[in-house]
C-alpha cells in the first residue's frame, strides 16, 4: 500500500484541546479571509453598489 | 464427494472452512448489504450510494473462493498490495483493482465527486448574507473539533482521530480524502460510517431542530437581500478564492481545485464541460464510490476492534455539528434583531443540498409562506468551504499533535 507522505518540520507538540483550539481558530481565520475576498471582489466589480457590507 | 462439492461451490464451502467469527461476519455483512440496498430502493437512505454499496458488500462477502496455494479470497480487489510487481500482476486478475489503485487510493474519486458538487453549487447564495453564512458554518463545524478532542482523549492516534472527526463536516468525499491520507488502514470503515450517517441526517436533523428551536421561531420569515452579483463577479471571486485556498492549504489543493473548477465551469457557461461534470462525472464517480466502498467491506476489515468506537464518534460528530449550527443560527438571530431564522443554522452543516432542504421543509411546516432556501443554500455552500478548510488544516498540521 502506498502512503502519501510530506515533509514535516519538527515542532513542539500540542495537547488535544490546545490543538483543537488552534485548528479551529486557523479554520475560522482562513474562512473569513475567503469570504472577505468574495465580498471584496464582488463589491469591486459591481462598483461598490453591492450589499454584504453592513449586515450580519 | 465432499471435496468436489467444496470446489463446486467455494462461496458456501469457505463459510465452513474459515474461522467461525469471519464466516458469521460474512453472513452478517451480506444481510447488512441487503438491508442497505433495500433501504436505498425504498429511499429511506440515499439510493445513489446505498444501492451500489449494499450490492458490493453482498458480492464481496459471498464471492469468496479458493485461490492459489489454498488461499481464500476474492477476485475483486486486494487493497493491501504494495509491491509494484505484485500490483501489476494482480491488476490482471482482480477486476476492480485498476479502478481502486487509479482512482481510490490516490483520492481521485473524491475529487471527481467534488467536480460534480462544484458544478451544481451556486456560490452566489453566499452573497445574500455572507458573514452570517460563514459564522453559521463555523458553528456547524464544531462537531469536527469536539470529536477530535474526544477521539484523542480515548486514545486514537492523531490521524485516525482527525479522520473520524471530519465526519462532523458532513461531506462524504472530504472524509474519504482525509482518511486516505491520515488513516489509510481505517479509511474503509470511516468512509462507510460517514456515508451511512450522512444518509440518515435527513431523518435525524429535524429532531435536533425541533428540540432546539421552539415552534414559534421555526416559521420566521426573513428578508432575503438580492445582491447584484454578475456572472463575471462570481467567476472572478471563484478563481481568486480557489487560488487563495490552494496557496494556504496545498495538501487539500486537489479537493479545493476540483470544487472551484466545477463552479468556474458553471459560471463560465462552458456547457459541454458542465453537462459532463453534472451527469457523467458525478454519477459515474458516485456509482464507483458506493460500489467500491461496499466491495472493500470484507469481514476482516469490519472485525477491526476500532470500528465500534468509530461508530460512536461518527454520530457524535454529526450530532454536535447539528447542535452547533442551530446555536450559530440563534446567535445570528440575536445579532440581527430577529431578521434570521435559527433553523437555517442546520444548513451550515453542509451535506448539500440535504440540510438546506431540511431547513426549508421544517420552516414551511410552521409557515407555508416562509422562504429560507437561498439563505440555507448560502450557509450550506459556506459549510462546504469551511469543511474543506478544516480538512486541509488537519492534514497540514496534524504533526503538531
Amino acid at each position: 500500500m502506498f502512503v502519501f507522505k510530506y515533509y514535516k518540520r519538527k515542532v513542539e507538540k500540542l495537547g488535544a484541546i490546545q490543538y483543537a483550539l488552534f485548528a479551529y481558530a486557523l479554520t475560522a481565520v482562513i474562512a473569513f479571509a475567503v469570504v472577505g475576498v468574495i465580498v471584496g471582489v464582488n463589491k469591486m466589480l459591481s462598483g461598490g453598489k453591492d450589499n454584504g457590507e453592513g449586515e450580519v | 464427494m465432499l471435496n468436489t462439492l467444496s470446489q463446486l461451490f467455494p462461496g458456501i464451502s469457505t463459510l465452513f472452512l474459515q474461522d467461525p467469527v469471519i464466516s458469521l461476519t460474512r453472513v452478517a455483512l451480506m444481510i447488512f448489504g441487503f438491508i442497505l440496498a433495500y433501504m436505498g430502493f425504498k429511499r429511506v437512505l440515499e439510493p445513489l450510494i446505498m444501492v451500489p454499496m449494499g450490492i458490493g458488500m453482498i458480492a464481496i462477502n459471498a464471492g469468496v473462493l479458493f485461490l492459489e496455494a489454498g488461499r481464500i479470497g476474492t477476485i475483486f480487489l486486494d487493497p493491501l498490495v504494495a509491491d509494484p510487481g505484485a500490483l501489476v500482476d494482480i491488476m490482471q486478475v482482480n477486476w476492480l483493482q485498476p479502478i481502486y489503485n487509479m482512482t481510490f487510493s490516490n483520492g481521485l474519486i473524491a475529487c471527481l465527486v467534488f467536480f460534480g458538487i462544484g458544478s451544481m453549487s451556486e456560490i452566489g447564495f453566499i452573497l445574500a448574507r455572507p458573514w452570517a453564512s460563514i459564522i453559521v458554518a463555523l458553528f456547524a463545524e464544531l462537531g469536527t473539533f469536539v470529536t477530535l478532542v474526544v477521539a484523542l482523549k480515548i486514545g486514537l492516534p492523531p490521524g485516525e482521530a482527525a479522520s473520524i472527526a471530519v465526519i462532523g463536516g458532513a461531506d462524504g468525499p472530504m472524509v474519504l480524502f482525509t482518511s486516505l491520507i491520515l488513516a489509510k488502514d481505517l479509511f474503509v470503515p470511516i468512509s462507510i460510517i460517514a456515508y451511512l450517517y450522512l444518509s440518515l441526517t435527513y431523518a435525524g436533523y429535524p429532531y435536533i431542530i425541533k428540540l432546539l428551536v421552539p415552534k414559534k421561531y421555526r416559521g420566521i420569515d426573513v428578508e432575503i437581500p438580492t445582491p447584484n452579483v454578475t456572472k463575471k463577479s462570481k467567476f472572478v471571486f471563484t478563481v481568486i478564492a480557489c487560488g487563495l485556498l490552494c496557496l494556504l492549504l496545498p495538501v487539500a489543493a486537489p479537493l479545493i481545485v476540483s470544487f472551484f473548477l466545477g463552479i468556474a465551469i458553471k459560471e463560465a457557461e462552458i456547457e459541454p464541460f458542465q453537462t459532463l461534470l453534472e451527469t457523467t462525472v458525478t454519477y459515474g464517480s458516485t456509482l464507483f464510490l458506493g460500489f467500491l466502498l461496499g466491495a472493500l467491506c470484507e469481514a476482516q476489515t469490519i472485525l477491526n476492534p476500532k470500528v465500534g468506537v468509530l461508530v460512536v464518534l461518527g454520530i457524535l460528530a454529526l450530532a454536535v455539528s447539528g447542535v452547533g449550527g442551530i446555536v450559530g443560527g440563534w446567535l445570528i438571530y440575536k445579532f440581527s434583531k430577529g431578521n434570521y431564522n435559527p433553523v437555517i443554522g442546520i444548513a451550515g452543516v453542509s451535506c448539500l443540498p440535504t440540510t438546506a432542504k431540511i431547513a426549508q421543509k421544517t420552516a414551511m411546516e410552521e409557515n407555508p409562506f416562509c422562504v429560507i432556501m437561498p439563505l440555507a443554500m448560502g450557509a450550506g455552500v459556506s459549510g462546504l468551504i469551511v469543511s474543506a478548510i478544516a480538512a486541509g488544516v488537519f492534514i497540514s498540521t496534524i504533526f503538531m499533535l
